[in-house]
């Protein structure tokens, strides 16, 4: 152990001691004073910075680093996530689905939701979360194999809740055949790239691998918002 | 780990989605603060402001001077701060010896924003109530002249012409704006406004200059020449110079020579509610909503609903339990209908409520069978329903990844009187099943007094223990008890008793440092009972040692439609004075006191109250409050009591006024929780205009509850 990661560890068990003493306790979480069980976590994120934030989007232990071994031994449809902003890793699976929405989550309480097999229309659980998003014409023109012109509106909400609406002028376009190797299998698709601007600055690009024969995604990078930034989405298994 | 992210990465063709901001990032920020806390550069303010809500910290310090303050962006343009400064004045010290010490308080307001060809500017004034140390009042207009360079110019009044100082211009209009009336009137703490723009005139500048991202450089041309200050603070030219570095988004550090002779350091702090430290608290996702299959399709049979419906319920909350208190939801009672729930539930985690409202219908969108389509959700607060929030399950299924879908539930949603709902009676609540009738938690506690010249700061720290028994959901034995650890506060002085000889009651607070010692302590030991007497009607007993200083019976009774804006109370009080040396004695003061309050809710976080009635000391007046609150529990708000009692018996400060504030913890700790931190800083602590400090008075415990609270953070329900 180097000198630097034991200073970090007593730094830690201080900051655990500190926030012992600071927070008392309590049988019940609705009962006069802040909680340690409300502090700890918290200081658990003062003192490992990213790792603890990382922590929350790893995989359950049934999927272990995303092996293709583990994988291959997984019957439901699963899809890896690698969030940018916070270089975490994590797997989803289908959770719910409500008209042309599917909602897919992790095991640890995050939760994105598509449409038009894979177009991002939502996120919980992140920090910056995209409360909601219309983005129909985007996942029609990827749905029809064509490129256009689209328009987003993203919604997120700030600190007291109001909704600041970013509206997205963009344009798709297909940017020819190509084929995916995804965990061992070959996989025919179409790529689409999406670049889209907000006219006042902000630049995005999303792309897109569909499936050459059906509407799914197989993979695709796409921005969620100014805060939590760009997550690369695969799927992994079917 | 690494390893994974990487070949992770390969496997997605190394695609980097761009997002950035082409714009350029260099522009100066949209506001710094001054050494007076106020939007401004050095000791000169300039024509800008925070962001709307922001509050803001200031310090600031050289030899001679250092001043605290803390501000807040009350309007979008208009800034509003109260400062605590410690002064060495020459001739103060000559007559006592000590530093002179000031409690002051600024309004600033934007008249223009900044146009294409405008400038912006502002109309300013310094220590306007109080005893005029800072007193001086500006105009000045701020323009920006490229995006790294912005320059201000401004005439100073008062203070702000004591450098240059020339002939009044406003003497035009008429002679009286000639000369300034100098003191202050009776015993301090008066609107000065006999004062305000009158007298010489001087001229100030000062210029901005961003020279990095982080790193502004600052020059002023001061109308302020610290007369009062020197020889202490020196003083061989007009012009200051400084920097200011922004350390992270929301704090900086500053350095600065003032006139050619005085180091000195500020450091800021500020938190704008809307844009919270690293994008706020981080919420674990909720449970997608479940979509039902269409009606006719069998799903929404009612036959289940033959069993017993009290069976049903108990099943119901039992077997979801863990579910909901995933979500950070209590639910204490559900009552199934065919079409309809009625739930009973205490927010546990969210900082606002229509958080923990969505959450719960989100659970029950996935466990209650297809044929309820609406959910009644009651939430409890302190023992006390509030108003029943009805929503269409339809509702939630349809806006659960509509864009506009907060609006369309929130146009649909009913509120109304809980009273009449299965569960929810005029009387006697029993406590609900599983419900621990115990509570308790032990913690440190801190408490301050401020503002004493020999030391401005005094605190006692120790263990508080607090501990509940419910004999009923609306009936429960509460008591605080602390021990002192260490402490200074019953070092302070009591004070000048100004009521002696007066047909006031003197000492009824001016006391309270008697109070802190090493002893054990009874800070609360009361019997409390709430009910509804009535529709829209809300009624409170509580018996016992109701507070640190004072034991006796207080009952309230308030009137509060959900969707009024107005509700009103009234609140009648028998009550002795605690002998300070005794655990649960009394002494022989007894007081009778009383008010009637009118609370208005303005709509967006406004909240106006207004108390008429007889105070501690047997005064008889008003209490006028006005606060901003926001949906995340941040709330900031100032309040004045006028009284029969003449300015002269008062005592220093003339009237009780202060500022209070509570910081909500969720934004701090980067997690949801409804932990929030309070305080009151009354500009002097006096016997005039006291109230009685009792706990659970009934506006606030059911206003989140109310439609107004509701409508504030409805945002969230989605969330």
């Amino acid at each position: 152990m180097t000198s630097a990661t034991t200073g970090a560890r007593y730094l830690r068990i201080a900051a655990a001691a500190a926030g012992i003493a600071l927070a008392g306790c309590s049988n019940s979480p609705t009962f006069g004073t802040l909680g340690y069980d409300q502090i700890a976590p918290s200081l658990a994120a003062l003192g490992s910075g990213r790792a603890a934030q990382a922590e929350r989007l790893r995989p359950t232990p049934g999927f272990p680093g995303l092996d293709p071994a583990v994988i291959a031994g997984v019957t439901m449809p699963l899809m890896g996530a690698y969030l940018e902003s916070l270089q975490a890793v994590s797997a989803l699976s289908p959770a719910a689905s409500n008209g042309p929405v599917d909602t897919w989550q992790t095991s640890d309480q995050v939760m994105m939701s598509f449409v038009g097999g894979g177009v991002l229309v939502s996120s919980r659980g992140l920090a910056g979360d995209l409360h909601a998003a219309d983005a129909s014409q985007t996942a029609a023109l990827i749905g029809a194999g064509r490129g256009g012109a689209a328009q987003r509106r993203h919604v997120y909400l700030d600190g007291v809740f109001a909704r600041q609406t970013v509206t997205l002028t963009c344009t798709v376009e297909p940017s020819g055949a190509e084929t995916l190797r995804l965990n061992g299998r070959a996989h025919a698709t179409l790529r689409f790239d999406e670049t889209c601007s907000d006219g006042a600055g902000l630049r995005v690009v999303n792309r897109y691998w569909r499936d050459a024969r059906g509407p799914t995604i197989r993979q695709s990078s796409q921005w969620i918002g100014p805060i939590a930034g760009t997550i690369h989405l695969q799927r992994l298994n079917d | 780990m690494s390893r994974t992210l990487a070949a992770f990465a390969a496997g997605l063709g190394l695609v980097v989605g761009a997002a950035d901001r082409a714009a350029a990032q260099t522009r100066l920020p949209a506001q710094g603060l001054s050494n007076y806390g106020m939007p401004g550069l050095l000791d000169m303010p300039t024509a800008t402001v925070m962001p709307d809500g922001t509050l803001a910290f200031t310090a600031q310090a050289m030899p001679g001077t250092q001043r605290v303050a803390l501000s807040f962006q009350a309007l979008p343009r208009v800034t509003v701060s109260f400062r605590y400064a410690r002064a060495d004045v020459l001739s103060w010290r000559q007559r006592t010896g000590m530093a002179l010490t000031d409690r002051s308080f600024d309004i600033h307001w934007q008249v223009l924003d900044e146009g294409r060809y405008l400038p912006a500017l502002a109309v300013g004034l310094r220590d306007f109530i109080g005893t005029g140390l800072y007193s001086g009042e500006y105009v000045v207009a701020t323009r920006t002249i490229n995006p790294r360079l912005r320059a201000s110019l401004g005439m100073g009044w008062g203070r702000l012409a004591t450098h240059g100082e020339f002939t009044n211009p406003l003497s035009v209009l008429s002679d009286r704006f000639r000369t300034r009336p100098g003191g202050f009137t009776g015993t301090g703490g008066q609107f000065e406004a006999g004062r305000w723009f009158r007298g010489p005139a001087a001229l100030f500048a000062g210029v901005e200059y961003q020279a990095t991202d982080r790193l502004t450089l600052l020059a002023e041309y001061s109308s302020d020449d610290y007369r009062r200050e020197r020889p202490r603070v020196g003083w061989s030219t007009p012009v200051n110079i400084g920097f200011r570095y922004q350390l992270t988004p929301s704090s900086t550090l500053s350095g600065y020579v003032l006139h050619g002779r005085n180091v000195g350091l500020q450091a800021s702090f500020a938190f704008n509610p809307r844009q919270p430290p690293n994008g706020g608290p981080r919420l674990a996702a909720p449970v997608p909503v479940h979509l039902r299959a269409p009606p006719g399709s069998g799903g929404y049979s009612t036959a289940w609903a033959a069993a017993d419906a009290a069976t049903l319920g108990a099943q119901a909350r039992a077997a979801l339990a863990p579910a909901f208190a995933a979500e950070g939801v209590r639910v204490e009672r559900i009552d199934l209908e065919p079409h309809r729930a009625v739930v009973r539930l205490t927010n546990q985690r969210h900082e606002a409520l229509p958080r923990a409202l969505g959450r719960t219908a989100r659970v029950l969108s996935r466990s209650l069978p297809d044929s309820v389509e609406e959910f009644v959700l009651i939430p409890m607060q302190g023992g006390v329903a509030g108003t029943a929030v009805t929503l269409r399950r339809s509702d939630l299924e349809r806006a659960e990844h509509d864009p506009a879908g907060t609006e369309r539930l929130l146009a649909a949603a009913r509120f109304a009187d809980p009273l009449g709902f299965p569960g929810v009676g005029r009387g006697w609540q029993p406590l609900p099943e599983g419900r621990d009738a115990f509570e308790w938690s032990v913690g440190p506690y801190l408490a301050t007094s401020y503002f004493d010249p020999v030391r401005p700061v005094r605190a006692d720290v120790g263990l508080r223990a607090q501990l509940r028994y419910s004999l009923a959901e609306n009936l429960s034995v509460n008591a605080t008890l602390s021990q002192r650890l260490w402490g200074n506060i019953d070092g302070g002085p009591l004070g000048p008793d100004t009521l002696r000889g007066t047909r006031f009651t003197s000492r009824v607070r001016t006391s309270a440092p008697l109070y802190s010692s090493d002893r054990p302590t009874v800070d609360r030991l009361t019997l409390d009972y709430t009910m509804r007497p009535g529709r829209d009607l809300y009624a409170r007993v509580s018996v016992g040692w109701l507070e640190r200083m004072y034991a006796g019976v207080s009952t309230e009774l308030l009137w509060s439609r959900p969707d009024s804006r107005l509700a009103l109370g009234v609140e009648l009080n028998a009550v002795g004075q605690r002998d300070p040396r005794s655990l649960l004695g009394l002494n022989d003061l007894r007081i009778t006191t009383g008010h009637v309050s009118a609370y208005y809710d303005f709509g967006g976080g406004f909240l106006g109250q207004v108390d008429v009635g007889r105070y501690l000391a047997g005064d008889v007046g008003a209490t006028f409050r006005l606060e901003r609150g926001f949906a995340n529990g941040l709330r900031v708000g100032a309040y004045a009591t006028l009284t029969d009692m003449p300015f002269s018996v008062f005592g220093e400060g003339s009237f009780d006024k202060g500022i209070y504030l509570t910081l909500p913890m969720a934004a701090l700790l980067g997690q949801p929780t409804r932990s929030s931190y309070s305080a009151t800083i009354q500009s002097l602590n006096r016997d005039g205009g006291a109230r009685l400090r009792v706990q659970g008075r009934l506006y606030p415990t059911i206003r989140e509850s109310r439609e107004q609270a509701l409508r504030l953070g409805w945002g969230a329900i989605l969330q």
